[in-house]
């Protein structure tokens, strides 16, 4: 019995919050899902920006102390955003819309997941008012340092950490309904079809590991009220346990629609649907594995060591046969659709994935670590991850979900396919050219989160600047037709008095 | 042939290319760890930053230099060699994480330095004599940029 | 079969092999012979001392006087912890506008205003020390403690 059919009183608060829902929440699983992957959308241009800007002031080699805060503010924004609400963001929203799209599971609990998702954004701004410049890890015991906050002071942030921790419970929350009522609503029977299977496991990842993050949160938060003794090394282990599996969250749930829409655009069946699913079990065992390869200039015994350099290249040969996969199903088929955008996004995305995979593999070498360790070549290595299987593939994925929900009502005209097929091939080739440009100057001994360095390596920030800034062009020319997309789709609406379902 | 090589990649292609990884696995982990156990790679010697893995006994002639990191500086900030003299730094920090990064002509070096736990690294100084600068390369606040060192090699 | 999917697995076949061969470069280039053979670190001596060491070890530290503090410190403020039988390599700064006199044990030594000296005092020999800085209106007391089984030199600041 619903609240409706029980209260009948016209001014009854319970009806007319059910009216606020029912017109502001998304109450089906599609627009859920893009709810979460347009707000990830959203998180991606404030940070996309704040890097634009710390990229012009890292133009001077001779920056002093002065400007500084501004640099680090600009930094852990950057990085907050991407890793503690767009990472999860995109990953739920993919999550949502494979398991809808692929096998018609359905989310119920609407409210719940809408009340969610907007305290989820409220706990990201108040950490970010308190804008502590540690960037993106709280390196322990950094974090606890009270001077080095922007605007609170004090024990005052203690409203930071407790922010983020919000964010991370609401973010385990929605994962965990989401696979809940994913698997509830399924009404067909044998294998789960192989998207949602990548998309939703990850998704069920946030709920495994976003407790470890809440607790070293929680653990902060009562260092600084309650003086209660952090150990930074257990600390940091504790918040790589987290920090680890969450650069996967994506690119996964990413690569459970490689494995279902490149075949497609190939034309042929998946070279080996086998390994596909059996690389998961590797993606999922070894991700928890390997997290400690972030500590390798931390004293840590050599067994460690050489469990990690192991473990950490193991998963890399996983990942290998895993593009080979998908390289024979291009290879082996007789044409490859690059005409639909969403193609040539999966196959930009798979390329690139490629591409910043292989020169990683010098990073978890015991031996060799120290020279990159730390330095811009790491920086070089995940941002190409971040910038092809994480913002490429979902754009891929995004598109469709556009496409989807808007398409029939504002389908794409052919000049905004042309800005985004344009915007696709700049953003790729000129983000490639940062990539290169920093793990070059990484190698040779660019320290990162360094305002002043050494003058000789002016030239290489100069041209990750320049090219990054051609990135920015390339996703304004993605971002514009959306937009218009989603406008048209709400006037047409508006116009043809159509009730949204 | 064609179709032979296309029906043999279908059904071994896979396997055999994991079986390639697999090989290049083990020789590249097992190379990694016997330079580092065996303390031949200048960029990780004996398993440092850990005591453990500090030479026993130190060659003669070596140099040992405390040094103190705090925010932001080292104190010491100059260590000053011979030519291929042995050094051992123990580095010890006052506040938050450091970091400790030298490169050397014949490799890196590179440790974090956490509080509550000294941190190791022993290197020989460069036969060539100069200046050779090491910077914090673990973010620890606003004058992270500032905090470096200098050995002089004389 | 199409060009794109070659690409691909090219990418992927050239891209293992070359990055094989940068590892392997790297290895090799900074690669150096350990001065000797030494036992592994695997277990033995996990959490054990330094133990007995016959050579010359020298323990570096710097004591820097200004505007009446040394290293930031009012006295008792600097602890020198050093290893048994070892040389302390002990640099004064003077950037005071007089001169220091440094005392420890028997010997004094005295540091002009605005310039540094090295004091070595070779192979200490178990028990506390008491460091004397004094000049003009400043008295100043550093400790140094020699221990066996020491497995490093340490320096305390306390605030």
């Amino acid at each position: 019995m619903s609240i409706k059919d029980s209260i009948r009183l016209p001014w009854s608060p319970a009806i007319k919050l059910q009216q606020l829902t029912g017109k502001y929440f998304s109450q089906t699983t599609l627009g859920t899902s893009i709810l979460f992957t347009a707000a990830g959308l959203v998180w991606l241009a404030v940070m996309g920006l704040a890097a634009l800007f710390f990229r012009l002031i890292l133009l001077n080699p001779y920056n002093t102390e002065a400007i500084a805060p501004i640099y680090y503010s600009l930094l852990t924004l950057h990085g907050y955003v991407a890793m503690y609400i767009l990472v999860p963001f995109l990953t739920i929203g993919i999550g949502m819309y494979a398991m809808y799209k692929e096998e018609g599971m359905e989310l119920t609990h609407f409210n719940l997941v809408n009340v969610l998702f907007w305290l989820a954004n409220l706990g990201m701004v108040i950490a970010l008012a308190g804008g502590p410049m540690t960037s993106w890890y709280i390196t322990p015991p950094l974090g606890l340092l009270q001077t080095t906050f922007n605007f609170y002071s004090g024990p005052a942030i203690a409203l930071t950490y407790i922010g983020l921790f919000i964010t991370e419970a609401c973010i385990t929350a929605v994962a965990g309904i989401t696979v809940f009522d994913g698997i509830r609503t399924r009404r067909n029977k044998g294998k789960l079809s192989i998207f949602p299977t990548y998309a939703l496991t990850f998704t069920a990842m946030i709920v495994f590991t976003t407790p470890f993050l809440m607790a070293t949160l929680m653990w902060y938060t009562l260092g600084i009220l309650a003086h209660v003794y952090v150990n930074p090394t257990v600390a940091f282990l504790l918040f790589w346990m987290w920090g680890h599996p969450v650069v996967y969250f994506v690119p996964f749930a990413v690569f459970g629609a490689l494995y279902a829409y490149i075949p497609k655009f190939a034309g042929r069946k998946l070279f080996s649907e086998k390994w596909a699913r059996w690389n998961l079990f590797l993606l999922f065992v070894f991700t928890m594995l390997v997290w400690a390869h972030h500590m390798l200039v931390w004293p840590l015994p050599v067994w460690i060591r050489g469990f990690v350099n192991a473990s950490t290249l193991l998963l890399a040969a996983g990942s290998g046969v895993t593009v080979l996969n998908l390289g024979l199903t291009i290879f082996l088929a007789k044409r490859y659709d690059f005409s639909d955008i969403r193609g040539l996004a999966y196959f930009l995305a798979l390329l690139g994935f490629i591409i910043a995979g292989i020169p990683a593999l010098i990073l978890p070498e015991n031996a060799l670590n120290p020279i990159v360790h730390n330095t811009y070549y790491v920086v070089g290595h995940f941002h190409l991850m971040i910038w092809t299987i994480i913002i490429l593939g979902s754009m891929g994925i995004i598109i469709d979900q556009f496409l989807n929900a808007f398409g029939r009502i504002a389908p794409l005209s052919n000049l905004s396919l042309k800005s985004i097929r344009a915007g696709l091939l700049l953003w790729f080739g000129s983000f490639l050219v940062v990539g290169f440009a920093m793990m070059a100057a990484g190698y040779q001994g660019l320290i990162r989160r360094e305002i002043a360095y050494p003058v000789e390596f002016l030239p290489y920030m100069q041209t990750m600047t320049i090219f990054a800034w051609l990135g920015g062009i390339g996703f304004v020319l993605m971002a514009v037709p959306a937009f218009s997309m989603v406008t048209r789709w709400l006037v047409m609406k508006y116009y043809s008095g159509e009730v949204e379902q | 042939m064609g179709m032979g090589a296309a029906s043999w990649i279908k059904k071994h292609g896979e396997l055999t290319w994991f079986l390639v990884l697999l090989v290049l696995v083990g020789i590249f982990a097992t190379w990694s760890l016997e330079e580092v156990v065996s303390g031949t790679s200048t960029n990780y010697r004996f398993g440092l930053p850990l005591a453990s893995g500090v030479p026993r006994p130190l060659p003669n002639g070596t140099l040992v230099v405390n040094i103190t990191a705090y925010q932001w500086g080292y104190t010491p900030d100059v260590i000053v060699a011979k030519p291929g003299q042995p050094v051992l730094v123990v580095l010890h920090s006052r506040d938050v994480v450091h970091g400790f990064l030298l490169k050397l002509p014949s490799g890196t070096v590179n440790v974090d330095i956490v509080p509550g736990t000294l941190s190791y690294v022993f290197f020989y100084a460069p036969n060539t004599p100069g200046n050779y600068t090491w910077r914090c390369s673990e973010y620890c606040g606003i004058g992270h940029s500032f905090m470096n060192g200098t050995v002089e090699v004389i | 079969m199409t060009k794109a999917g070659l690409a691909v697995l090219l990418i992927i076949f050239l891209g293992t092999a070359v990055m094989a061969a940068f590892i392997s470069y790297n290895l090799i280039a900074t690669s150096s012979p350990p001065f000797r053979a030494y036992p592994s670190p695997f277990s033995k001596y996990v959490g054990q001392p330094l133990g007995e060491v016959q050579v010359n070890q020298t323990a570096l530290a710097s004591l820097v006087v200004s505007q009446g503090k040394v290293n930031g410190t009012t006295n008792n403020g600097v602890i020198l912890y050093i290893p048994f039988n070892w040389t302390l390599n002990l640099t004064v700064y003077n950037k005071e506008s007089f001169n220091l006199t440094v005392i420890m044990g028997d010997a004094s030594y005295t540091v002009p205003t605005n310039s540094s000296m090295l004091i070595s005092i070779p192979h200490l020999s178990e028990g506390n020390y008491t460091l004397l800085i004094s000049g003009e209106d400043l008295t100043y007391q550093a400790n140094v403690s020699v221990i066996k089984d020491l497995l490093s030199p340490y320096v305390y600041i306390g605030e």
